[in-house]
């Protein structure tokens, strides 16, 4: 993890990114998530919603200074995103406006604290008809 | 007054009206600026609103939404009515048209593309806003980006950066001042009930709400408090989805910069 820039590391198909503080930054993590949710066969009103939502938690962390990391897993199915270290007691607010914006979001427990799992499915392939 | 001087408009010739609106905007001006009376500059901009609206039509279709242009061009009006000075012997109309129109100019030199953004990329944004809406009819869902390179003829990366482009827009300038110091716009839904009604008697949330203009507020209501889909509430509103989508991003930035401000006030 770097804090004075972005890097952005593939293996297969996990994403991560560390976004430092500044919106200069903001205009790559849209397109990273874009770019992740086209992968996976989201409609444009998904991945928007779900960029919108993404930026938005990272915007609120990198005010306190700090850099926010974006995990990406990918598949046919859809994507699910893990933002953090993220401290719900903190961004609760947030929270509420990730679940309006995106499929399914949960507050997950990792070693190095908590994160927000976020999650986007693609309904049809869900539904079997893709 | 307004109904005054729209009677006048219908019983009487153009010239009389000119006049008498004029002397109205005098008196409305004598009133904001010797007696600080907001509603009587509240009464000046709504009456040369469609002063604003005519010269942002002269620039429809260079890449900007009329909408858009009516924004920055209703922000040369306020710094016109602002700024002008009733003892300098012309009219006001005469001196608000060329800050509006300096204020659309400059916003197309300055401020319309936040980075170079080729124009290529920016002719795929405007055809793809087109698609996103004919295809969402014809599909019956929002289209993925594949469905939409397929239909502009265009790679998917390409679709996601012209997609994204929309962004490079500086909308803070159109907006509320938005800075990276406070609280994020999320407490707009508010932190202890999810209902609306519990939303709206947070006072924070309301000044947030307060900061938007009558059509970002019915938008945030829709799709947050109503539960409607970008493309349904393109189709209640009657614009596109991708305008949809700027809206929103706008309207929620705006929020935060109004809460940030508000909870510095408190502080």
């Amino acid at each position: 993890m770097v804090n004075d820039t972005v890097t952005l590391g593939v293996r297969m198909d996990r994403i991560r990114l560390s976004v430092p503080p500044g919106r200069e930054f903001h205009g790559t993590l849209r397109l990273v998530v874009g770019g992740i949710g086209a992968r996976s066969q989201l409609t444009y009103e998904q991945v928007n919603e779900l960029q919108l939502a993404v930026e938005s938690l990272v915007a609120h962390r990198n005010a306190s200074g700090d850099a926010v990391v974006v995990q990406a897993g990918v598949d046919d199915r859809g994507v699910y995103l893990l933002v953090g270290p993220f401290e719900p007691e903190d961004d609760a607010a947030g929270l509420r406006v990730a679940e309006r914006l995106v499929g399914s979001v949960a507050v997950v427990s990792l070693e190095d604290g908590e994160w927000l799992e976020l999650s986007s499915t693609n309904d049809r392939a869900a539904a079997g008809t893709s | 007054m307004a109904r005054a001087l729209l009677d006048q408009r219908q019983g009487c010739g153009r010239d009389v009206v000119t006049v008498a609106t004029e002397r109205e905007r005098r008196r409305l001006l004598h009133a904001y600026k010797s007696e600080g009376d907001k509603a009587a500059r509240d009464q000046l901009i709504e009456d040369l609103m469609p002063l604003v609206r005519s010269l942002a039509l002269r620039y429809v279709g260079r890449g900007e939404m009329l909408d858009d242009l009516v924004q920055v061009g209703s922000i040369g009006l306020i710094n016109a009515i602002d700024r002008f000075d009733p003892d300098r012997g012309v009219e006001l109309t005469t001196y608000a048209v060329p800050t509006i129109l300096g204020e659309i100019q400059r916003h197309f030199r300055d401020k319309a593309w936040a980075v170079h953004v080729p124009r290529s990329v920016k002719e795929l944004n405007v055809r793809l806003a087109r698609l996103l809406d004919s295809l969402s009819a014809e599909l019956g869902h929002s289209p993925t980006i594949e469905e939409l390179a397929q239909a502009a003829d265009a790679d998917e990366d390409q679709v996601i950066e012209a997609l994204e482009s929309a962004h490079a827009y500086s909308v803070r300038s159109l907006s509320a001042p938005f800075d990276e110091d406070g609280q994020t716009l999320p407490e707009l839904v508010g932190e202890e009930e999810r209902g609306y009604e519990g939303v709206e008697q947070g006072a924070v949330v309301e000044a947030g709400l307060e900061a938007l203009d009558e059509r970002e507020r019915r938008i945030v209501e829709l799709r947050f408090f109503h539960g409607l889909t970008q493309s349904q509430i393109a189709a209640e509103i009657g614009i596109s989805q991708m305008h949809v989508s700027r809206l929103l991003r706008r309207a929620l930035q705006t929020m935060r910069g109004r809460i940030d401000d508000k909870l510095g006030d408190s502080r």
